[in-house]
């Protein structure tokens, strides 16, 4: 299993020393990741984080309109020949584009809510999509059982705010308009009073965001991870970069100790303490219902 | 709106089936093609649904009446969901289904090889809004992609011009806050899987906005992100001359009386600008149907702008059930002139009402008396599925819907 980090900011990269990648997006075309560059940074990162001898994956997973289309053209064109390790993505005009032009540069699924099973993760190899991404919804037993039947490279978040809902609407911005307010540029929340629970929520050009309440903590379930997937995604989203070194630190330390139970247990504690919001396990232990009533 | 000589294509009406009384009152309404669920595989989980006797029996009604029927099969699957998928594509085609609405393309696959004559629609789950990705369905041997709702006119346009494909867009019902297929709110506030159709609308929860220390941003104000209806009405002329090829209402949830009402208005516009576009005037007593028949406010949400402060709801809002629906029409009695109406609301005499259908122009007229119907005058309607008799001198049919008087 290789780490890859989502760090939030470009000065940071440095800091990452065991880790084996990063992934990085760009503006205008990705979100929800932490660190989105402009094309003409993402090639001058390029080089030099190959030179670390790490890996580097771009991200360009929003939900594409036509008017994106020739700048997504452009842009593959430019990634393709910084020998990337892979092209993330969500929309199929990506795929779509990328098949036509004959790219060399492997192609990530990146469906966030949409890689629930196998079968599709086979679909998608088969049309020669190496990688993707399973989804934050689904239990680890699926995730088992989603490994043990496709030759597809899996990743999975193994840290981070999950994202559980992206809208077009500029969700923050209209509500400060009504109230007569102006909005900042910073991550709100929005408050819900039965449980008691604050979701990160953002907003820029692109829409709205919003984030899981509490923070995916996979240290206890590296071990069964390491047999299961490839590759283990650490997200700074909406985490400050002082308290997400500590936790990428943390990480690696587990990752070089999972035979020790008792030490991923410390670990997984100093984590939930590194972290600035109450850490869980997600899905990973939870079925959700398919429908109420039979 | 005045129109040089043209051939428009009339696009396909397609309405909402949430049973299958509601399919038979669709399609009675108007509607060119209807799309429903089955038991398995398909949104709306809590909804009735269709076993596969009643799918027949759909198929057979609609076939009867020269209108296809499409079936969702558009969950987001997990492992153990596609067991018996294969089967149940093949008992769809024997039914003698019209086409399949599908959102993972691990159908796409299986259809091909199970089923491979069927006809293949890209749900609106999977939010297409760009040539690219139609294109892409296309070269899948799909037929159909439903845009996401948040396609403008110019997207939709472009996107008929550069793919071919046929193109089918909401034009009426409830609309998602987030991108279809991408919102997964349900899950985590309530373990319901939206993608699997255990959507529990969050988007329609009351919230407070916190700023980034988690303090209230204004003392007593609501946040919501709750948004309007869409309603195309005003556009339809538009997507009818950009080659438009379905309409679709949303809601397979709803009541027969709004399916009814809804279908019945936009068939008429349709009807009316196709037949002779060089003399369609837009008709503001529709929007008043239209409008009137949900507890949301209706309207174009992403067509000629992008959506913002106009579309959607700001506090907490008591959606109060619409009481405009009077009864059903049972028979009519030609002797007496008397129509037989099964009740839905109260009504009493001296209320002014409207009888509407699919064979009959709308006919206000004031309500004289009500009997029982053992001939008892009675002071009102009060008890739901009460049968009762009022006059009329004009002639109704059975399954023609009274409703209060909207329009003139």
């Amino acid at each position: 299993m290789k780490t890859l980090v989502m760090p939030n900011n470009l000065s940071d990269i440095d800091k990452y020393k065991d880790n084996d990648g990063f992934i990085i997006g760009v503006k205008d075309l990705s979100w929800f990741i932490p660190l989105e560059l402009s094309i003409v940074e993402v090639k001058d990162i390029s080089p030099k984080i190959k030179e670390k001898g790490k890996e580097l994956f771009v991200s360009l997973n929003k939900i594409i309109y036509n008017q994106d289309i020739p700048l997504l053209k452009e842009y593959l064109l430019i990634l393709d020949d910084l020998g990337l390790s892979g092209i993330m993505y969500d929309d199929i005009a990506v795929f779509n584009i990328a098949k036509n032009m004959s790219l060399k540069t492997p192609l990530v699924w990146f469906g966030t809510h949409a890689f629930t099973n196998y079968h599709t993760a086979n679909y998608w190899y088969n049309k020669g999509v190496k990688y993707g991404v399973v989804g934050t919804e689904i239990t680890l037993d699926k995730i088992k059982e989603i490994s043990n039947n496709t030759e597809m490279s899996l990743m999975m978040y193994g840290y981070g705010y999950l994202p559980m809902f992206v809208s077009s609407r500029p969700l923050i911005s209209s509500y400060f308009k009504h109230i007569g307010g102006t909005k900042e540029d910073k991550v709100y929340h929005m408050y819900e009073e039965a449980r008691k629970m604050s979701y990160p929520t953002y907003e820029d050009s692109k829409g709205t965001v919003i984030l899981s309440a509490e923070i995916i903590n996979t240290i206890n379930e590296l071990p069964i991870i390491n047999k299961t997937i490839d590759y283990l995604i650490l997200s700074s989203l909406n985490i400050p970069s002082d308290k997400f070194l500590k936790v990428y630190n943390n990480y690696i330390e587990a990752i070089n100790n999972l035979e020790d139970k008792e030490k991923l247990n410390t670990i997984s504690k100093s984590v939930a303490n590194n972290s600035p919001a109450k850490t869980d396990k997600g899905f990973l232990y939870k079925e959700t219902i398919y429908r109420v009533k039979e | 709106m005045k129109h040089s000589n043209k051939t428009l294509i009339k696009p396909e009406l397609l309405a909402p089936a949430g049973n299958i009384e509601k399919l038979k009152y669709a399609i009675l309404y108007g509607a060119d093609a209807v799309y429903i669920g089955g038991r398995n595989f398909s949104l709306r989980a809590n909804n009735d649904n269709f076993s596969i006797e009643e799918i027949k029996e759909a198929c057979d009604f609609a076939h009867k009446h020269n209108a296809r029927v499409y079936v969702t099969v558009n969950i987001v699957f997990h492992n153990e969901d596609v067991i018996g998928l294969e089967e149940y594509l093949k008992t769809l085609d024997d039914c003698g289904v019209d086409a399949i609405i599908l959102s993972d393309p691990l159908v796409i696959e299986i259809a091909k090889r199970i089923i491979p004559e069927m006809e293949l629609h890209i749900s609106t789950q999977q939010s297409t809004i760009n040539y690219e990705a139609a294109n892409y369905w296309k070269s899948e041997g799909v037929k159909r992609v439903i845009l996401g709702r948040e396609a403008s006119g110019s997207d939709i346009k472009e996107i008929i011009d550069k793919t071919g494909l046929d193109i089918e867009i909401f034009i009426h019902g409830a609309m998602c806050s987030g991108y279809s297929g991408k919102c997964c709110l349900s899950n985590y506030f309530t373990m319901r899987d939206s993608n699997r159709g255990g959507c529990s609308q969050i988007c329609r929860w009351n919230f407070t906005l916190q700023d980034e220390l988690k303090n209230d941003v204004e003392a007593n104000v609501g946040y919501a992100i709750a948004p309007k209806d869409l309603s195309m009405l005003k556009y339809l002329t538009n997507l009818i001359d950009m080659g438009v090829k379905s309409f679709k209402i949303e809601g397979r949830m709803r009541s027969i009386y709004y399916v009814s009402t809804i279908l019945h208005t936009y068939r008429r516009v349709i009807d009316e600008y196709c037949n002779n576009p060089e003399s369609y005037e837009y008709n503001k007593n529709y929007e008043k149907i239209l409008y009137r028949c949900a507890n949301r406010d209706a309207i174009p949400q992403y067509f000629d702008h992008k959506s913002g402060l106009e579309e959607q709801y700001y506090m907490g809002r008591a959606e109060v059930s619409n009481q405009d629906f009077l009864g059903v029409v049972l028979g009519y009695d030609k002797i007496k002139h008397e129509a037989i109406i099964e009740q839905r609301n109260f009504f009493s005499p001296g209320d002014k009402v409207e009888i509407f259908g699919p064979k009959i122009d709308n006919y206000s007229f004031k309500i004289e008396y009500i009997k029982d119907d053992e001939g008892n005058i009675l002071d009102a309607a009060r008890h739901p599925r009460q049968v009762v008799k009022i006059p009329l001198e004009k002639k109704v049919n059975k399954d023609d819907l009274m409703r209060v008087k909207i329009t003139g």
